[in-house]
């Protein structure tokens, strides 16, 4: 059994709907009506790519929130451009996962781009942007501090590291779902994400500072 | 059994921990910093999924690809206009697919099966790159061709081409395909495979009465490639209307990016000018403390008087927030002193008490 919140996209609300799923994407697994949908408007047909799009739309802006912060300047960009690289991907889809699982990765790689090129061009980010410093109670600054710290983080690690922080982290993913939906083997991204989390160690051990205003002094020997 | 901390983790993820197994984790997660901070930032991201703030518009997010991807279900009109190029460049793609794939066949021998439906030049790809690359930087002539693999090798004609690739524009979304989100692309895939994806995708959202554009078309296509050049970029007024009208909505991003394009575009304009106070307003609001005090200040040197007590107002709390206590008490003081019957008068007189300034 393997549980993510952000799951689901509730269609009516538009909002998370956290899941506890019981069903293993995988290719021995029936064809969810979704699935079905996407072999549809990859063939070509219009109605069923717009279906697709408000089903995985949800999410994909959900992730690329995550991803690059929810007040970022570019974010309705990133989220445009990951739906459309979602329906230029289509083709590739090979049904082994659910659709909006694809397509939130498309969104990881997606955001993780675009937040890139906003960082080169605009330099270091304001990290408090992302919260009313003088209005917010100081947990919701402790948050916001740690989000952007993970965020940092990102800019430095591989390709394939950041990916699996993201959906480890930031979007709650099971690692047999990773494993799934990025064709890696298990075992894989399980190294993938110690790696990951042996780079958060160094920054946080680097960084005295930083590590206590996050309360995390107390790093492990 | 033994568990591995990811195993934990995940397990408390989905509810599922035994007592015994919560107690060990909690025992891990005390002695490991890293996978305290996992468990904590997992707990953020999550109430943000799960709070307000994961509401999400999803029809204006579609409205907004619809012309990209040319669904003509969903009304055009409410398409943004910064996606116009997008949709542009989509076309352009197009026509680009089809020159470069004839400029390739003729290198590679391939001439009879193109040389008699082509002209040998098409006069599209040049104004078709500059007219898209203002907002996104897209791959011009000049720029090395950093993309090219090794089945691109093309000859100099076709490497010449100042191409946008639309490629390059989605292959960072595309798993499977290398990461070059709006990086500079030199050439294309001067092969039938590389001419595929864009048709398949084309297909895919296109209705089948709009038949995808022979390449005896090519030259009627770019005429409708080149169409979006001939519209006129928005004035002062108008991006400052937008600007407004996004910061209304809440839709601060947006109104971000409008009113510093207005900034940098129409920097002497009377609606630059006027945008700063509220721009700066928004950026307080938005917790960036230090862009709200530069354009406080710009205000402030540049503005009217009109909203000069707002802005005088706004600096103060700007300064307060990045603790500059003695800044912030001068601008507090200056405010009495220029509005001594202000509305905020009361504000500033408590706030510099609590300062130990008055």
């Amino acid at each position: 059994m393997v549980c993510h919140y952000t799951g689901v996209a509730d269609h009516e609300t538009a909002r998370v709907v956290p899941i506890v799923s019981t069903e293993t994407p995988s290719a021995a697994s029936p064809r969810s009506a979704a699935i079905e949908l996407a072999r549809t408007a990859a063939a070509g047909d219009v109605r069923a790519t717009r279906r697709l799009l408000e089903l995985v739309a949800p999410r994909v802006a959900r992730t690329v929130r995550a991803v690059m912060g929810a007040r970022h300047a570019e974010v309705e960009d990133a989220a445009q451009l990951a739906l459309i690289g979602f329906v230029q991907a289509l083709p590739s889809f090979r049904g082994e996962c659910d659709p909006s699982q694809f397509a939130a990765r498309i969104a990881v790689r997606t955001a993780g781009a675009v937040r890139r090129r906003a960082r080169t061009r605009l330099g270091t980010l304001d990290l408090s942007a992302d919260v009313d410093t003088l209005e917010a109670p100081p947990e919701e600054i402790e948050s916001a501090r740690r989000k952007a710290f993970i965020r940092g983080l990102l800019d430095g690690l591989p390709e394939e590291q950041s990916e699996v922080l993201v959906l480890r982290i930031m979007l709650g993913w099971a690692l047999k779902d990773i494993a799934t939906t990025s064709g890696a083997p298990l075992n894989t991204v399980r190294s993938r994400l110690r790696l990951a989390k042996e780079a958060l160690r160094r920054r946080i051990a680097d960084d005295p500072v930083l590590a206590e205003a996050l309360d995390l002094s107390e790093v492990e020997s | 059994m033994d568990l591995h901390p990811e195993d934990l983790i995940e397990r408390e993820m989905c509810g599922d921990l035994s007592p015994i197994e919560r107690e060990r984790l909690e025992v891990h997660a005390q002695q490991c910093a890293v996978c305290r901070l996992e468990r904590l930032a997992r707990a953020d991201f999550r109430r943000d999924a799960e709070g307000p703030e994961a509401e999400i518009d999803v029809q204006r997010l579609l409205a907004a690809v619809a012309g990209p991807l040319a669904m003509r279900a969903i009304p055009r009109a409410a398409s943004r206009p910064r996606m116009r190029h997008l949709r542009f460049v989509m076309v352009a793609a197009a026509v680009i697919s089809v020159t470069g794939f004839a400029a390739a066949a003729r290198w590679s021998g391939t001439r009879a099966l193109v040389a008699a439906a082509v002209p040998p030049s098409i006069p599209v790809a040049a104004p078709v790159a500059t007219a898209v690359a203002p907002r996104h930087r897209l791959a011009r002539a000049s720029e090395p061709p950093a993309a090219l693999l090794p089945e691109q090798a093309a000859p100099d004609a076709v490497r010449a081409l100042p191409v946008v690739s639309p490629a390059a524009l989605v292959s960072a979304a595309n798993p499977v395909g290398p990461v070059a989100l709006l990086t500079p692309v030199g050439a294309f895939r001067a092969s039938p495979k590389a001419v595929a994806p864009a048709a398949v995708a084309r297909a895919a959202v296109e209705p089948p009465s709009s038949p995808v554009p022979a390449v005896h078309d090519a030259p009627a296509v770019a005429a409708v490639a080149a169409a979006p050049i001939a519209e006129p970029a928005p004035d002062s007024s108008t991006i400052f209307r937008r600007a407004n009208a996004a910061r209304e909505m809440g839709d601060h991003a947006r109104a971000s990016e409008l009113y510093r394009r207005l900034l940098d575009d129409f920097a002497t304009s009377p609606e630059a000018r006027a945008s700063l106070p509220m721009f700066g307003r928004m950026l307080l609001d938005d917790g960036n403390a230090s862009g709200a005090l530069r354009r406080f200040d710009d205000a402030l040197r540049l503005s009217g008087s009109a909203l000069r007590e707002d802005v005088m107002l706004g600096r103060a709390l700007a300064l307060q927030r990045l603790a500059r206590p003695d800044d912030e008490a001068r601008a507090w003081s200056a405010l009495l002193d220029a509005y001594p019957s202000s509305v905020h008068t009361e504000r500033a007189r408590r706030r510099l008490l609590e300062l130990g300034r008055r």
